[in-house]
């Protein structure tokens, strides 16, 4: 009896303390577009991710903006309740079906805009968007939670998980996917010849070392008594300058980003479906 | 004629002993300098009536009276018949009379250690090359040289270029410095040697330098007793040709090296002068050791003077594939290992 006391208060101290209400909804359906049924799974995934993603996920609906664009409407609507992972108003994403101009808009808060590049969220729209096309909003929705994981950066700028992105395969590596000097030695075929190489390298240079060489040089016969310098000139005529633009580091590394009037950061984008 | 240098206490013959630096007699071991030998030496009064006589001629040895073998170039050999050192004075008095020697500097003994330690080293030397090669014929002999002063002017006109790169925000700018560089120096280039035998291959006697010149000395005949000897068999104009050449190089790369720091060298315009000061004829001392290995000949060349000497080590193939094959093994499991492990 004791013992499960300790762990229910335990679990929900540390939920509590991470910020994370898992007994908060994260799915609103205000266009009525899912079964209780289908809500209720939607919530449970959404709260199964969380941990996975270290993410708030929020599912919402909507027929009326009240006449704010979709950007204003969402980033209200998180900041409004506090949605967060690691704290209130902290690391979310939220996924807007708005029926009322039949978008879909995904709306990313603090660290998740570092995680989402743009033309990641453009990925994940177009994928949802085809479900939505259909009228599948269930079905949008849940693969919505099921490729965050997916699409996910971590702080190097590498996606956490090997999957089918945008129709190329990445190598499964849960560590960083770096491929290092080393990696190449692995193949036996590479191995042999670098070390056949170094080998008849070696081979040449003993073979040189069987001759023997000249050593005099100028220098040796030089009268340095007598050398002189009679002028030393280095003068500086012009200078011919190019440009060049540098390439700002790729936007895998997160995506652009605006702060809401709640005091959030907010990234995302949408499209029509 | 023909002289040798007999012992003053005994009567046999006195040799150039290189350990010592002095004249030895080989029976009795009496020593005296080379310049008292000189001094003692009774032929020297009939110096300027040789200097008409031909070079071509027949010498007889003045111990046993044979007839000695020689070419026209040789100054000094031993006779075939007796073995005793003779001179052939008339080729070595005059204009013909080399104006500095540097003496042996290490004997016979001495060259052959250098010669063994040099057939005995090497990975790729094959097994029991030092025993099985015999020796055909080991000689010491002075190689007649040029030595060369020039005075060497240079110019240089050039295009040079320097790189830097500075950032503004988002453009990154690569900036080329463009320098005019003039350089202009003078320069003295003394006693460059040129080998002056035909006999003695051009690239062999160029591998015994540098000479230490410090040891350069004035020449006297006795240094050659117990020796063989060439003279020349080209002029110091003859080579000059060669000379030149060399020369040009060297204050080529003198001046070259004074322009230092840039990205890009472009030479517009240069300029070189020589000037020969000064050719001296030197005499240079020279172990030669012929060996055959395997019905092939092969010469193994020291320095007289330093020690350093020029030779062809044989490879053998077997060792050489073995080499290589234990070297890939070895390198392919350390890369294995690597790969597994950091890759």
């Amino acid at each position: 009896m004791r013992k499960w006391v300790m762990a229910i208060i335990l679990t929900s101290g540390f939920l509590l303390l991470t910020g994370f209400n898992s007994a908060q909804s994260k799915v609103y359906d205000y266009a009525d577009l899912f079964t209780e049924e289908e809500e209720q799974q939607l919530q449970e995934l959404a709260v199964e991710k969380a941990q996975e993603t270290q993410l708030d996920i929020i599912i919402l609906t909507t027929e009326d903006k009240e006449g704010k664009s979709e950007v204003t409407y969402s980033d209200d609507f998180y900041d409004k309740n506090s949605f967060g992972y690691e704290r209130e108003k902290g690391s979310g994403i939220l996924l807007m079906i708005d029926m009322e101009d039949r978008r879909v808009y995904i709306n990313t808060a603090e660290d998740a805009v570092n995680y989402f590049s743009d033309s990641e969220i453009d990925s994940m729209c177009d994928e949802i968007s085809s479900y939505l096309s259909d009228g599948d909003y269930y079905g949008g929705s849940r693969q919505f939670i099921n490729i965050l994981e997916n699409y996910k950066n971590n702080e190097n700028g590498n996606t956490a998980n090997g999957n089918i992105v945008n129709g190329y395969t990445e190598s499964s590596n849960t560590e960083s996917s770096e491929t290092n000097l080393f990696t190449y030695l692995k193949d036996p075929l590479i191995s042999f010849m670098a070390a056949f190489l170094m080998a008849a390298l070696f081979g040449a240079i003993l073979c040189y070392h069987t001759t023997t060489k000249m050593t005099a040089t100028g220098y040796t016969y030089m009268n340095k008594n007598e050398y002189r310098e009679n002028e030393r000139l280095d003068i500086f005529t012009h200078t011919t300058t190019v440009a060049r633009k540098i390439e700002p580091p790729s936007s895998k590394g997160g995506g652009s980003f605006h702060m809401s009037g709640g005091g959030v950061k907010h990234g995302g984008g949408g499209r029509g479906f | 004629m023909v002289i040798n240098y007999k012992c003053p206490s005994c009567g046999s013959f006195m040799e150039f002993d290189s350990s010592t630096q002095k004249m030895v007699c080989e029976h009795c071991g009496t020593t005296r300098t080379v310049r008292e030998m000189d001094e003692a030496d009774p032929s020297r009064k009939q110096d300027e009536r040789d200097e008409q006589k031909q070079d071509f001629k027949t010498y007889s040895c003045p111990s046993c009276g044979a007839q000695i073998l020689t070419d026209e170039n040789t100054v000094a050999t031993f006779c075939s018949f007796c073995g005793s050192p003779s001179l052939m004075e008339d080729r070595l008095t005059g204009e013909k009379s080399p104006a500095v020697v540097i003496p042996f500097k290490m004997n016979k003994e001495r060259a052959m250690e250098i010669y063994r330690k040099w057939a005995g080293k090497g990975l790729l030397t094959p097994s029991g090359f030092l025993n099985m090669s015999t020796i055909e014929k080991f000689t010491g002999i002075y190689v007649p040289f040029w030595l060369y002063d020039y005075q060497a002017k240079a110019k240089v006109v050039a295009k040079c270029t320097r790189v830097r790169t500075t950032r503004a925000g988002d453009t990154e700018y690569i900036h080329t410095d463009h320098f005019d560089v003039i350089r202009d120096i003078d320069s003295e280039y003394v006693k460059v040697p040129a080998d002056a035998s035909e006999q003695m291959p051009d690239d062999v006697m160029d591998r015994m330098e540098p000479f230490n010149y410090q040891e350069l000395t004035e020449f006297e005949m006795p240094y050659l007793s117990g020796y063989l000897a060439e003279k020349y068999n080209y002029t110091s104009d003859e080579l000059s040709g060669r000379i030149e050449e060399r020369v040009s190089q060297f204050i080529d790369r003198a001046v070259m090296d004074t322009i230092q720091g840039y990205v890009t060298v472009n030479v517009i315009d240069k300029n070189i002068l020589l000037n020969c000061e000064n050719a001296k004829y030197a005499l240079f001392p020279v172990w030669l050791l012929k060996y055959r290995y395997r019905n092939k000949d092969y010469t193994f060349t020291i320095n007289g003077q330093t020690g350093k000497f020029d030779g062809k080590l044989p490879i053998s193939i077997g060792r050489l594939v073995a080499c290589i094959s234990i070297t890939t093994s070895v390198l392919f499991l350390i890369f294995m290992l690597l790969g597994g492990i950091f890759g």
